[in-house]
């Protein structure tokens, strides 16, 4: 994805994630876990569970609805990382990683059964397949690093200005040129 | 001697007070010149500049010789210095308040700080004919300040509109710093810190004055000499100012650059781990093509958890008892304790894994102890594991246990590559 369309593209999620001042990356997690239902226009499950192999699968499931696993990682933060790269591979339109099913199920199950599935993407199952998933991973750290830099602004700029102090903290901290 | 000295402390501060002006300046020409904060804080720097060239003795003399007045530079540097303290207490109530009612006080202070310049021209005129024969190049106000009671009255209407306009300002910024630091807005308020010490400089002067001319009329002169050198402390307010002017652009470029020194010490003490991680689990890494440190700092972490997440199939938990007890010997405590376990069951998982022999503890992860913090927490923890893992205390604890597991390992090993 070229640099201009991918500013847009994350702008146009983080905008989507409407995050609240001082999410946490459980949070922010529980908000990209939303977005899959628009941009993949299918009702989406996502869940932590162990995963054998992968960090993140991503499955249709025969009613049409989908799954998103997601490896149970000690940190939200990386939990987070998996999911913007499942994530990234559905803003990135990519052709699907067909993988066996019954392999699938045995690293799942029981949320998956067999027959059920078609895999779109597994984080980690990128043998042949390296760009593909070199383009995710990125534009998973992209999406990551807009969360971080939104969660720092909003956390600076949430509290509330004394008031009567609006117009000092304005001449102070707008941007260079702007200021008194 | 007394005179270069004089000459040095005014005319060296002048050029900082000039480059402030000119900063400020170029502020107000792209804004197009309508914010009357900014003139006003213009107008202050302007005054401060000119008061204090004025004030060296040199000056003195010059403008005696342009002007033909002796003692020209008195009412002149005084004046200067009078509309300095009315317009920074302008400058601040105009940033404080919103503009009707900043502009009522302001109003005030222009009326009040105009009477008082005033005042002071008719007195210095009112005093002309009898202090114009002897010439005094530093201590005017002094020297006359006992016989002469329009030179008195100089001196208290000066010393009166200095301390209420220092004063204000120096009680209004620092509140507001108090106010603006607990929001969290950090650089703000230091900078409004700054501007409540700019007037302190020119307060103590006035102060010492007043302190000086009480002696004076109660009879003692040992403090004069300290009076006509008390308007050198002014003009050290213009360390303070620069401070405070540029603090609001460049102290979040200091803070960021303290934060990416920060992070290339952060991500020199994950490197160890790092190239373990990469050589042995070479597919969860993504060549570091973009130099931005921060960028590479996430990079690490997201390397490092997916070796954890990979190594999970490989876990021991003997390893991690084995070396709680050893670091707890060696008196670890807390997240170092923490970091050493993490290590040892790295590290044996990492030489199971080589040797394709999966341990079978495959423990859920808790989800009330999954770790929610910043990324800074996260790459701290990350770095006392990599401090950790080449420690001799995850060494003869991952040793030991692989002492007692040697048998089938090496069996099983014997029999694959058989």
């Amino acid at each position: 994805m070229a640099e201009s369309p991918r500013r847009e593209t994350i702008s146009e999620v983080i905008d989507a994630l409407d995050l609240a001042p001082n999410s946490t990356y459980a949070a922010a997690f529980d908000k990209v876990g939303k977005l899959f239902d628009r941009y993949l226009g299918q009702p989406t499950t996502v869940v932590c569970a162990p995963l054998v192999g992968y960090s993140g699968i991503t499955a249709v499931l025969s009613d049409d609805t989908a799954v998103v696993v997601v490896a149970d990682s000690p940190s939200w933060y990386h939990r987070l990382h998996i999911l913007c790269h499942e994530f990234a591979h559905v803003l990135l339109g990519h052709t699907p990683v067909e993988l066996d099913a019954e392999d699938v199920v045995s690293h799942v199950a029981p949320h998956l059964t067999p027959g059920m599935v078609q895999i779109l993407a597994g984080r980690s199952a990128c043998e042949g397949d390296e760009d593909t998933e070199r383009d995710a991973e990125q534009l998973a750290d992209d999406l990551v690093t807009a969360i971080t830099e939104h969660r720092q602004k909003t956390r600076r700029n949430n509290a509330p200005v004394p008031c009567g102090l609006t117009r000092l903290v304005d001449s102070f901290e707008r941007p260079r040129g702007a200021s008194a | 001697m007394k005179l270069t000295l004089f000459n040095a402390s005014y005319l060296a501060t002048a050029p900082v007070w000039a480059a402030i002006l000119a900063f400020k300046m170029r502020d107000l020409r792209r804004k197009g010149w309508t914010t009357p904060a900014l003139w006003a804080l213009c107008l202050s720097v302007l005054a401060a500049t000119l008061s204090s060239i004025s004030a060296a003795p040199a000056n003195n003399t010059l403008l005696h010789q342009l002007t033909g007045i002796v003692h020209f530079a008195v009412p002149w540097c005084y004046s200067w210095a009078t509309l300095y303290a009315g317009s920074t207490l302008a400058t601040v109530l105009l940033w404080r308040y919103p503009p009707a009612r900043a502009w009522r006080s302001v109003r005030w202070i222009i009326l009040g700080y105009s009477t008082t310049i005033v005042t002071l021209i008719a007195l210095f005129v009112a005093s002309y004919d009898t202090t114009r024969a002897d010439e005094r190049l530093t201590d005017w106000d002094i020297h006359y300040a006992t016989t002469h009671p329009t030179v008195s009255a100089f001196m208290l209407a000066y010393i009166t509109a200095m301390t209420v306009g220092t004063t204000a300002q120096a009680y209004q910024c620092w509140s507001a710093s108090r106010a603006v630091r607990a929001t969290g807005r950090v650089w703000t308020a230091r900078t409004l810190r700054w501007f409540a010490i700019v007037p302190l400089w020119p307060l103590a002067s006035v102060l010492v004055k007043f302190v000086v001319l009480i002696t004076l009329w109660c009879g003692t002169t040992h403090l004069a000499p300290i009076g006509a050198a008390a308007p050198a402390i002014s003009v050290l307010g213009s360390i303070p100012m620069a401070i405070a002017i540029l603090l609001p652009s460049w102290g979040p470029r200091l803070a960021r650059l303290r934060d990416s020194i920060v992070a290339w010490r952060r991500y020199h003490q994950l490197r160890p781990l790092l190239n373990v991680v990469r050589q042995t689990h070479p597919t969860s890494a993504l060549p570091d093509r973009r130099q931005d440190v921060h960028r590479r700092l996430h990079r690490a972490v997201v390397e490092l958890n997916d070796w954890q997440l990979a190594l999970a199939p490989h876990r021991d938990s003997r390893v991690g008892r084995r070396a709680e007890r050893l670091a707890c010997e060696a008196g670890l405590t807390g997240a170092a304790l923490t970091a050493t376990i993490t290590a040892a069951q790295l590290k044996a998982a990492a030489h199971y894994q080589h040797h394709d022999h999966p341990v079978g503890e495959d423990i859920p992860a808790d989800e009330d102890q999954v770790r929610d913090g910043d990324p800074a927490e996260e790459q701290a923890a990350w770095a006392r594991v990599a401090r950790a893992y080449h420690s001799r205390i995850v060494d003869r604890a991952v040793a030991s246990v692989l002492t007692e597991t040697a048998a089938p390992l090496t069996a099983g090993h014997g029999d694959a590559a058989g």
